[in-house]
């Protein structure tokens, strides 16, 4: 058989019935693009949401939080068990600890500056809070360990809290009043912009965690902490041993509930993953159902195409097509239809997701991969719907064919 | 004529062509027979719609596995005398001229016979004449050609006539003013 006569009478055939083939099309085209362009919207989400998780949690931490959720505290109230103590005690006893740091938080304080009053959250924090938290200062200082040993009365302040409370003025050295507790202000946080939570990370105020807890709070347990180790392969280990460190310290039994949860990198990314499963995989199947109809319609029409075409089969069949030849040809007129409008709706996929990128709202990924898949569908497509009918037409008897 | 075509098969007694008996041949076989060694020309022209000449003529090649089937093509529309219109849709020529592009069709796979059902049947009386002389000069190039007609005058040109008048053959005469041809298919 002469491959490269019968795909240039494929491709002659689509060009000439330009209707039929249109209507064949615009299934596949729509649900390709629409593939394509949800993938990229996927993709985009899961990759924008990675990168803020490594941004501030770098694949060598674990977060001890007190309560047993996974992100937070359970509901009932805060979990009161978590000291200090417990982080000394991981110190000592797990091997490539490099650095650890501890966290609470207060939110909505009513703070003063002269007569005004804004409601922000304090959180507190230990020394060295850019090797820990991935938090520095744009201007100034942030606290010292001697600050937080001797729950110093100094804080640092977002640039959105700053420009409320002190508009164009030099932030450094200005006294603000929390309760009854003056803090002085010693630097300026890096802008970290609206976190995954949706809070604003530049609209509250950091102070070193001891004075959160003794001269804010009066209370002496932590929010939660953050484990650095020198190797991100002794991850895993360590959150074992820190879970079986702390369930000896705080006395819960083996089949009691912790209260606590050493979340790793590794957790993070399983729980933000399924998260993003719903718009990387579950939006594109709702693509698929497009493609499932554009299969139905194809198969349709070329079922009448074929009736219109049987004198076409018996000529063939007279000039010496066989059965196979004619069932081949027919199947590849629809796949050379579905690949090419596959083509043309990935690329209208691929131009719709840089353009909507291109706004700036909404993170677009365009990968090989979702591409690739897109074309596939379509081929697949293109497969299904003209089995049938290419059997069909190859089985007609060339004699009634021809009358 | 489906029978000699290779289209049908026969419900009883033999056919060989070429020596070979077909009734044990499979369909792909016979499919391919038909490719190498019938032309077929039928009265309705049966050429494909929004196909032009070369490309209807170039169809037999899409099923062998001939070199250059555009030359091929283009040589067998020279041979009838379509040169100037190859291009051309069926739409756009005479129906002497659609009957000229199927036999060119018939040609260009070279076969050895050449069956033509009524082919002057939708032709006005000029241009039958015309294919006639056709078939006399592709006959006297060696070429088997099987006419099937109602026409009289028409079977008068022949060097062989069969006559089957309700399904039964009546007479078999070798026409004197010609050489007698050797068949090449028997009907039993």
């Amino acid at each position: 058989m002469n491959m490269k006569l019968l795909f240039a009478g494929s491709a002659r055939m689509m060009v000439r019935y330009k209707m039929r083939t249109l209507f064949m099309a615009v299934g596949i085209v729509v649900g390709v693009s629409a593939l394509v362009f949800m993938r990229a919207m996927g993709v985009g989400a899961e990759q924008a949401m990675m990168d803020n998780i490594n941004r501030t949690f770098s694949t060598a931490t674990i977060n001890v939080m007190a309560g047993g959720g996974h992100m937070g505290p359970r509901s009932g109230g805060p979990v009161t068990t978590l000291k200090m103590e417990d982080f000394q005690a991981i110190e000592a006893a797990v091997p490539g600890v490099a650095l650890w740091g501890v966290m609470q938080w207060a939110p909505k304080q009513d703070i003063r500056y002269q007569g005004i009053t804004r409601q922000m959250s304090i959180f507190g924090y230990s020394d060295k809070p850019e090797a820990v938290w991935q938090r520095g200062v744009i201007q100034g200082e942030y606290f010292s360990a001697e600050d937080v040993n001797s729950a110093s009365r100094v804080a640092v302040i977002g640039t959105r809290a700053a420009e409320a409370l002190f508009g164009t003025d030099d932030p450094i050295g200005k006294q603000i009043q929390v309760g009854s507790v003056p803090l002085r202000i010693t630097g300026v946080l890096e802008p970290q912009g609206i976190d995954t939570h949706g809070s604003d990370k530049d609209d509250e105020i950091h102070v070193p965690v001891t004075t959160l807890m003794r001269r804010i709070m009066n209370a002496d347990h932590l929010f939660g902490g953050r484990v650095v180790l020198d190797s991100p392969a002794k991850v895993e280990t360590a959150a074992k041993q820190i879970n079986t460190l702390l369930r000896e310290r705080h006395s819960i039994a083996e089949n009691e509930p912790p209260d606590f949860v050493a979340i790793t990198p590794k957790l993070v990314q399983d729980i933000v993953g399924n998260a993003n499963r719903v718009l990387s995989r579950y939006l594109p199947a709702a693509a698929g159902v497009a493609l499932l109809v554009a299969a139905i319609v194809i198969a349709n029409i070329m079922l009448i195409a074929i009736k219109e075409r049987i004198p076409e089969i018996g000529i063939r069949k007279a000039v010496g097509a066989e059965n196979g030849q004619i069932n081949f040809q027919f199947l590849s007129e629809t796949i050379v239809v579905a690949l090419t409008s596959g083509l043309i709706g990935a690329g209208l996929g691929i131009i719709a997701a840089f353009g909507y990128g291109a706004l700036g709202t909404t993170p677009m990924a365009v990968t090989p991969g979702s591409v690739l898949l897109g074309l596939g569908a379509a081929i697949l497509v293109g497969i299904v719907s003209g089995v049938m009918p290419a059997r069909q037409a190859s089985m007609l008897d060339p004699v009634s064919a021809l009358r | 004529m489906n029978i000699l075509g290779l289209l049908d098969r026969a419900d009883s007694g033999e056919y060989s062509i070429d020596g070979q008996s077909v009734s044990g041949l499979s369909a792909s076989a016979l499919a391919r027979m038909r490719n190498a060694k019938i032309g077929f020309v039928f009265q309705q022209f049966h050429l494909l719609p929004r196909t032009n000449a070369v490309e209807n003529v170039e169809i037999p090649l899409i099923y062998s596995n001939a070199d250059n089937p555009q030359e091929r093509a283009i040589a067998a529309l020279k041979r009838v005398g379509l040169g100037e219109r190859l291009k051309h849709y069926p739409e756009e020529l005479s129906g002497g001229q659609q009957q000229r592009v199927a036999i060119a069709r018939a040609l260009v796979t070279n076969p050895e016979l050449i069956l033509a059902d009524e082919p002057t049947g939708n032709l006005d009386k000029a241009s039958g004449e015309d294919l006639m002389g056709l078939f006399e000069e592709l006959s006297a190039d060696g070429r088997t050609i099987i006419v099937i007609t109602h026409h009289e005058k028409l079977a008068e040109r022949a060097k062989r006539v069969v006559r089957i008048d309700d399904g039964r053959l009546t007479e078999v005469r070798h026409n004197s003013k010609r050489s007698s041809a050797t068949p090449i298919g028997e009907v039993a």
